[in-house]
């Protein structure tokens, strides 16, 4: 499991290198951040362990827990790294590779890894099987998605086969000094013992020529010279032959250092194939055992490897690293797979993330479906929209694409953000109801601190620009104000209702406000009044208008204030013209009830009631009248 | 000149006997028509009465001859306390109501119901509520008979 939040940290690595380095890097390859030492500095992180270094640079940490990442001192979502977001949408925008040249590279790709898994006794340099592999990938190298990788490790593999070569040039060239180091030594050995005869008949051991003696009849040659230039060749040939076997140690472990570097360099660009074929080829270019990688103890590189239950890290540990990524990516595949079948689109994107950040390059991430792909670009982009508006405290926004996206996955859990965004615009909301209370009070000063509190949790709040425009109207609407109080005080309520957005303003003001919202409620309720009484004056030509009128009258004597509205007036003298016999009648009861003519009186009531029996202004005049007249003496 | 005398006288005579007989035979229709008229009698009803100027001003009908016999159809009656008013309409003024006050010692020979058509002994007063104002042109049933 560690071996795969290891790999999954990568491609984060990676493109935290290729990001930062235009602005971020020097040429020394020390960060501006490492230089002014921020990061160390940060008090926030007093305690906590600090990540490993690699190439001048911090290595992140993953916390499965929840998909974030400590790197360079910050925590971060893996789905919203930009690197990372950035080739996730690249790959999803890509269209899958499955041209026949694709299939052809990927075939010849896994011909090499059956060859690599299938011969696996060493082999000798130059042998068939090595030769095949480096043609194969030569071959493979060619193609364009390839990167020239394939390439780059044949390559790699004839460096060190020459490098092998070379070596064993000298180890025959060694083999030869050996030689000649002995044939001198013998030589030297035979130019000794003669030496050591001559000087035992009497000779002193100069040099050179000397006489023989007079009985001996002959001269004879002393070989100290010779003695001497052959020690002095002998020592020379040794040293040579020194020298040829450090040359070869250094050459070999030169060798093997520019192996390996290639094979992390495949296993950190996540190319695991390559990794593998590379790993296993490797005992066959350098048969001495040694698969110990050649690195710095205290580098990062040999850190990262060796972390896994703190063995020493090896060629075969980078082989079972890219093994594990592999077998992880392609379940992973599997999952996506599963997942979009059952529309459980968050989950299938989570995973297509790690996949194609662990395992961009292999053969189920890359021929991954068109149209799977777009349902999660789909998803995906509504994620990146629904982050955006977070990001930009468009809480509206972030409610409706989580809406969309729970329409498109029934799984999606959307109540943390939901409730985030109802949280914060409540929030807001209550700022600008103080604000409100404060403008009411005369409080510029919290109006102020609470509308800009409110802008800054939601910058978009609609009732923040509703009360800008409220405020513009304030500022420009005195005139307007002192209008509506004339208005309002000669009870011209339908002006102020015909006008009535010119007049929202007043409602600012609490006491304006009420009387604003009276204005507005006695004209409806006039509007309605009248509507429906003349509705009801159409449907009984006869009686209709005498109800219509006694209504109107007893509004107008319940409310004075109807007596000014031009449409209660004119309503009441249409329906008065329309039963005037109705109305003479009572009117002249009225006129004879004051004149204490009750006779007349009473008649012209019962005549107003033979025109509208129900008529209660009528009943009302009767019973008075009645009451009169039966209790008056004659 | 004797005899012309003595037809005069006879003739003169009988004149004055005629005189007598003919004053006699009205003053027996004048006492017979008074006794008629002071017994009750069914007279001819006042069919100029015009209700709507009694509803103009019902207290000239008190000052030019009170008394009225009038025509109309019972409407409705209203009882308050002893006393009721009867709404009656008039032929030819259908679309005019009258009121009647029966007083609470008025006692009618018949019984008034609705819809149906009397004789109104009627006469037009002035009353006097309890505060002493008055209350103008009111019609008391003093009568009614059946048509």
């Amino acid at each position: 499991m560690k071996t795969y939040f290891i790999l999954s940290l990568i491609p984060l690595l990676l493109g935290g290198v290729y990001a930062q380095m235009p602005s971020s890097f020097d040429a020394s390859g020390r960060s501006e951040q490492a230089r002014s030492g921020a990061v160390n500095n940060d008090p926030s992180r007093v305690g906590e362990p600090s990540n490993p270094q690699l190439f001048g640079m911090e290595m992140p940490l993953l916390d499965p827990s929840n998909d974030t990442v400590s790197y360079n001192g910050a925590k971060f979502d893996v789905g919203n790294n930009k690197v990372v977001r950035e080739r996730f949408e690249k790959y999803l925008n890509e269209t899958p590779d499955n041209s026949s040249e694709s299939q052809r590279y990927r075939k010849r790709l896994n011909e090499i890894l059956d060859t690599t898994n299938r011969y696996n006794r060493a082999k000798t340099i130059g042998s068939p099987i090595l030769v095949r592999i480096g043609m194969g990938l030569l071959e493979i190298g060619k193609f364009e998605g390839d990167g020239g990788q394939a390439a780059a490790l044949a390559s790699a593999m004839v460096s060190a086969l020459d490098a092998q070569r070379v070596n064993k040039a000298r180890d025959k060239q060694n083999e030869q000094l050996n030689k000649d180091i002995d044939k001198l030594v013998r030589e030297t050995d035979a130019y000794t013992t003669r030496n050591t005869m001559n000087a035992g008949k009497g000779q002193s051991g100069s040099v050179g020529k000397i006489k023989a003696p007079e009985g001996g009849g002959g001269v004879r040659v002393s070989h100290t010279f010779k003695i001497a230039h052959n020690t002095q060749k002998i020592a020379g040939k040794e040293a040579e032959s020194v020298k040829n076997q450090a040359a070869n140690e250094a050459n070999l472990v030169m060798a093997k250092t520019n192996y390996q570097a290639l094979l992390m360099s495949f296993l950190t660009q996540r190319r695991f194939d390559h990794t593998v074929i590379g790993a296993r080829v490797y005992r066959h270019l350098f048969t001495d055992g040694d698969t110990q990688l050649k690195m710095d103890k205290e580098s990062d590189a040999y850190k990262m490897v060796t972390g896994i239950g703190g063995l020493p890290p090896t060629v075969n540990l980078m082989d079972t690293l890219a093994g594990n990524a592999r077998r992880d990516v392609d379940r992973a595949m599997d999952a996506v797979h599963n997942l979009l079948a059952q529309n459980k689109l968050g989950e299938a994107t989570e995973r297509l993330i790690s996949a194609v950040a662990i395992g961009e390059f292999m053969q189920s991430v890359s021929t991954f479906p068109t149209e799977s792909r777009r349902r999660i670009a789909h998803f995906w982009t509504l994620r990146k929209r629904g982050l955006s508006a977070l990001n930009s405290r468009d809480y509206e926004t972030a409610e409706k694409v989580a809406a969309e996206m729970k329409s498109l996955d029934k799984d999606f859990d959307d109540s943390l953000l939901r409730s985030y965004c109802t949280g914060k615009k409540r929030q807001s909301d209550l700022h600008i109801r103080n604000a409100m209370k404060a403008f009411k009070s005369g409080n510029d000063e919290l109006f102020n601190k609470e509308i800009t509190e409110a802008g800054i949790i939601w910058p978009l709040n609609p009732n923040l620009d509703k009360g800008s425009e409220q405020l513009a109207k304030i500022d420009n609407g005195e005139p307007i104000i002192e209008e509506f109080r004339s208005l309002f005080a000669r009870k011209q309520y339908r002006t102020i209702c015909d006008e009535q957005e010119k007049f929202e303003i007043v409602a600012v003001d609490p006491e304006l406000k009420k009387q604003y919202r009276q204005a507005i409620e006695f004209v409806g309720t006039v509007d309605a009044m009248t509507k429906q009484l003349d509705a009801l004056a159409e449907q009984d030509r006869t009686m209709g208008p005498c109800m219509a009128y006694e209504k109107l009258m007893e509004f107008r004597k319940e409310n004075e204030d109807y007596a000014t509205d031009p449409r209660f007036t004119e309503c009441l003298h249409r329906h008065e013209s329309a039963a005037h016999t109705f109305v003479k009648s009572l009117r002249d009861a009225e006129d004879c009830e004051s004149r204490a003519e009750y006779g007349s009186a009473l008649s012209n009531y019962y005549r107003a009631r033979c025109i509208y029996p129900k008529s209660a202004l009528v009943k009302d005049g009767i019973d008075r009248v009645t009451k009169v007249i039966v209790s008056a003496k004659y | 000149m004797a005899r012309r005398s003595g037809r005069s006288r006879k003739k003169k005579n009988k004149n004055l006997l005629i005189v007598a007989i003919t004053a006699a035979c009205v003053l027996l229709l004048v006492f017979v028509m008074q006794t008629v008229k002071s017994a009750g009698v069914q007279a001819k009803p006042d069919t100029s009465f015009r209700i709507a100027d009694y509803r103009s001003d019902g207290s000239r009908f008190a000052s030019s001859g009170n008394r009225y016999l009038l025509e109309a159809t019972v409407e409705s009656i209203e009882t308050m306390g002893n006393a009721r008013i009867v709404c009656v309409s008039m032929k030819g003024q259908d679309k005019e109501r009258l009121p009647l006050l029966v007083l609470h010692d008025t006692k009618l020979p018949v019984n008034l119901t609705r819809n149906k058509t009397f004789l109104f002994n009627v006469s037009c007063r002035t009353g006097m509520d309890a505060e002493g104002h008055p209350v103008k042109g009111m019609l008391l049933v003093n009568d009614v008979t059946t048509k």
